[in-house]
């Protein structure tokens, strides 16, 4: 048991539960209204969007996952920085719609607005099923980083004792989540921030010297994983798996519901489009953690005598947490530490946030409780974020964690099937309905299809085209199906003359807001 | 419900003309470079290699890390080319004067 960096943790992370429920107090709001509660009353500047979205889109998951990769299958975990490279300027460019029409007609989530663009009952809840269902697992992921980091400091037991800390972490997120909503994670994400960047500074220069210095540690790296291995004759190899995996996932990123929350909480389209220049400053962040891995491979702390019961229960997962603890004195360790646990915080209580306001949304008040209050209707968004939370903690803590691993590898391709409704939905009344969900159908079966033919261990599936192989990214691939089909189906209800849905929004509600 | 739509599209339609006059129309162009990133980054042939190195750090990294940097200029630009920003009061009142 590591005493000081225990200290370091149990007080940083005391700090943080007392800023949760502070922040009730903050630009103080009614709480009983789900835009309060859920999207902060949609007046968070470009300042606190960016922390807000920082801490939501990199999670404590990421920065374990993302250099646990480079460390054990090497240069293709660096897929990382392109996707999050080219993810803003989409992001530029279609989310300021979002952001306007859901302003101008009080839409909470995705589902909201695709129900009244194209009026649709069953195809906004496939859009807030599917959001659901790609982030439970999600949920559960950040409690791995929070898992890992405990078990760096020495705290083990048996049976419930050693799940006792994760619980009481939970707990608490759970509680300041109810009180305070989306602010809660919006103050938060500014000390998550301070903290990571004070940790991945101070590591990119410090343990660089111990192993004398970055050329040392590229070397110390076998060739095989320093760069992409070149593709086999006939095959496309290591390259198409690579862009695909940082197109697609890019495409995925903010159609997920923690990403639209965040989105919809800006005070402006202009802060979302300010975020797309400033949020790579988190991009160059995450890289430099993913170098991490590299650094772990060079310090050879996978043959640690120390560390091998840990690598054999957390694998890769825990090249991170040995590094620091090789390198660095107990109260740094202690530091660092709390930064990934509190960096777990973030997002969870956002996914939460989000899940709970579709369930609300486009559940509960749809089919279960139409006519219900403003006041009833942020009261179960609450009820909901905290049975989703321990929905995810019953996840990790009952089920081996290979299925949350394999379930979110799933999310990716299942959430990415909302794009053709949600992002071109944004720009075009033209598909049909029926066809959009006929799409969606399409693509959720053979994206799954795809992972389950590969035994769920990973989303790269390799396509035959004539003779040549192209291993691409399930999720975009089953995108392409789903694109298909909804364009072909909604050109066959056109000529069948299907009634189309009645489109609530006009095109002036998509730009600029100030008009 | 028709009527009442119809009635915004019209409406919504003067208020874009008052509002935006000629000169404050922005350039549509500027958007196509928010493509560039794409094409630097996605095209793994031209960047999966060791050399030329910088201090000891392979091509691979420090070109990607370039683009990070890239990106985010790129970006940037393109918000303060082509963005429409309704024209400050003052200069409207200048005019008159």
């Amino acid at each position: 048991m590591n005493w000081i960096a225990f200290t370091v943790f149990i007080a940083l992370f005391a700090l943080v539960t007392v800023l949760g429920f502070i922040a009730s107090h903050w630009r103080r709001g009614d709480l009983d209204l789900i835009d309060e509660w859920g999207l902060a009353g949609r007046r968070l500047g470009t300042f606190i969007t960016w922390f807000l979205l920082g801490g939501d889109l990199y999670t404590a998951y990421t920065f374990v996952a993302v250099p646990a990769l480079v460390f054990g299958a090497g240069a293709i975990g660096f897929f990382a920085l392109p996707y999050t490279i080219i993810v803003y300027p989409f992001v530029f460019v279609v989310f300021p719609r979002l952001w306007s029409v859901a302003q101008k007609h009080g839409y909470v989530t995705a589902s909201d607005f695709v129900r009244g663009r194209f009026d649709s009952q069953p195809l906004a809840l496939a859009v807030a099923v599917t959001g659901i269902f790609a982030t439970m697992p999600y949920i559960a992921l950040q409690l791995v980083g929070i898992q890992v980091v405990l078990a760096g400091m020495g705290i083990s037991g048996t049976g419930f004792v050693s799940d006792l800390p994760l619980v009481i972490a939970f707990v608490i997120l759970a509680a300041f989540t109810y009180t305070s909503g989306l602010r809660a994670p919006a103050v938060i994400a500014v000390v998550k921030d301070l903290l990571i960047y004070a940790t991945v500074l101070t590591a990119i220069v410090v343990i660089p010297i111990e192993l004398g210095g970055y050329g040392k540690i590229f070397a110390s790296v076998p060739a095989g994983k320093l760069i992409l291995p070149e593709p086999p004759g006939g095959s496309f190899g290591s390259y198409s798996a690579y862009a695909t995996l940082a197109l697609g996932s890019a495409f995925a990123l903010f159609l997920y519901p923690h990403s639209v929350t965040g989105v919809l909480s800006a005070s402006s389209r202009r802060a979302i489009m300010r975020n797309s220049a400033l949020l790579p400053a988190y991009t160059f962040l995450l890289g430099l953690i993913a170098l991490l891995g590299y650094m772990a491979i060079a310090a050879h702390v996978g043959d640690m005598p120390a560390f091998a019961s840990y690598f054999k229960q957390y694998g890769p997962n825990f090249a991170v947490p040995a590094l620091f603890l090789a390198t660095f004195p107990s109260w740094f360790v202690g530091f660092a530490f709390a930064a990934i646990a509190i960096g777990a915080l973030v997002p969870a209580a956002i996914m939460s946030i989000a899940t709970a306001n579709l369930y609300t949304r486009n559940i509960h008040r749809v089919y279960f409780q139409p006519n219900c209050t403003k006041a009833q209707e942020s009261k179960i968004a609450k009820l909901a974020s905290l049975v989703v939370k321990f929905g995810a903690l019953a996840f990790i803590l009952f089920l081996p964690q290979k299925y949350a691993i394999q379930l979110q590898l799933l999310g990716g391709v299942w959430i990415i099937q909302t794009l053709p409704a949600v992002v071109l939905g944004l720009y075009t009344g033209w598909l049909h309905r029926h066809a959009l969900l006929i799409g969606w159908a399409a693509g959720i079966v053979a994206g799954t299809a795809m992972v389950a033919s590969l035994g769920f261990s990973t989303s790269v599936y390799p396509l035959h085209i004539g003779g040549l192989t192209i291993p691409c990214y399930a999720a975009l691939s089953s995108l392409v199906i789903n694109l298909v089909i909804t364009v072909a189906f909604t050109w066959l209800f056109n000529v069948a003359r299907a009634k189309p849905g009645r489109d609530a929004t006009i095109e002036i509600d998509y730009q600029e807001a100030v008009l | 419900m028709a009527i009442e739509k119809l009635r915004r599209t019209i409406d919504s339609q003067e208020k874009i003309n008052s509002v935006m006059s000629h000169d404050h129309k922005p350039t549509q162009w500027w958007l196509i470079l928010l493509l560039v990133p794409f094409i630097g980054v996605l095209w793994v042939p031209f960047f999966n290699r060791v050399d030329p190195q910088i201090g000891g750090i392979p091509f691979f990294f420090w070109y990607q890390f370039l683009w990070v940097v890239i990106s985010a200029f790129v970006t940037a630009l393109v918000y303060f080319k082509a963005t429409p920003r309704p024209k400050p009061v003052w200069q409207e009142q200048a005019r008159r004067e």
